[in-house]
């Protein structure tokens, strides 16, 4: 029953630590339905196929050699590349504190597929990616 | 004339999750097909097989028992229970399966989740039936 901030939310791509310009993260799960409905079936019909995992980010632009606008470009049409998303921040992982990861290895990891930069004459500069996962993201509580 | 409070339970794969959620929503939808012919005055269909999808939102829990490491668990997954009682007494129940299912950190907000799944079951995983009114 618990209620988490997103305050303390922690979000690293390739071992870089960039919490600290975003301001948003979303994580979604998608698995595709293969329709399996049969004459002799009363309701529709469907069978889970083969999930598939992208994060979108949003923050504000930070242009250090050593923060996320510079090690996202660095990402894009790169090979895989590892990310760990601490939705509650915590540093006390175990069964009630997880996280997400995807560690990069052959095929498996993270790809940056998309980075947009805005710079509105009236507003912060700043940023949105999108994280396509390739292979396995853990749900990870150790 | 009743008018039930909204006092839901949800239970997905014997979890009660009504404690972490703040909507859930099931619809029920019947594609038509198109049989309008010259003849006919107004357009003409005939109704097809059900469907049943059910759509849901709350605050991301993290705790082992809770809805966070049940659903992760289910996606790709076959059917699982499920249990809706929109006025916490009588509803509906059958097996479905995950669509989707996305987490939201916002800097100035609670975390939040959003999950979609697929009826596709009665009785058992797969077997085409209706879901169950209880």
């Amino acid at each position: 029953m618990a209620r988490i901030h997103g305050k303390n939310t922690d979000y690293s791509y390739n071992a870089i630590v960039i919490e600290d310009e975003l301001s948003q993260v979303v994580q979604t799960a998608d698995v595709p339905q293969a329709d399996i409905t049969s004459f002799a079936d009363a309701y529709q019909n469907a069978v889970a196929g083969k999930k598939s995992f992208r994060t979108e980010l949003t923050g504000a632009l930070d242009q250090a050699a050593s923060q996320g606008i510079k090690t996202l470009q660095a990402g894009m049409g790169a090979g895989t590349k590892s990310t760990i998303f601490e939705p509650d921040g915590t540093t006390a992982v175990g069964v009630n504190n997880p996280y997400y990861k995807t560690t990069a290895s052959g095929l498996t990891g993270a790809y940056v597929a998309s980075l947009r930069i805005s710079l509105p004459v009236g507003d912060k500069a700043g940023y949105t990616a999108t994280i396509q996962h390739s292979g396995e993201t853990t749900r990870a509580t150790s | 004339m009743a008018r039930a409070i909204s006092d839901a339970d949800f239970v997905f794969n014997g979890v009660a999750l009504e404690d972490e959620l703040q909507s859930i929503t099931a619809t029920f939808s019947v594609p038509q097909a198109e049989i309008t012919s010259f003849a006919d005055t107004y357009q003409n269909v005939l109704a097809g097989k059900p469907a049943v999808a059910l759509n849901m939102n709350g605050f991301w829990d993290p705790a082992a028992s809770q809805g966070d490491a049940t659903i992760f668990a289910a996606l790709g997954g076959v059917a699982l229970t499920w249990d809706f009682e929109p006025n916490g007494v009588l509803g509906y129940n059958g097996y479905a399966t995950v669509e989707s299912y996305s987490i939201t950190s916002q800097v100035n907000a609670a975390i939040t989740y959003t999950a979609a799944m697929r009826h596709n079951g009665g009785s058992a995983a797969a077997d085409g039936l209706a879901p169950t009114r209880a």
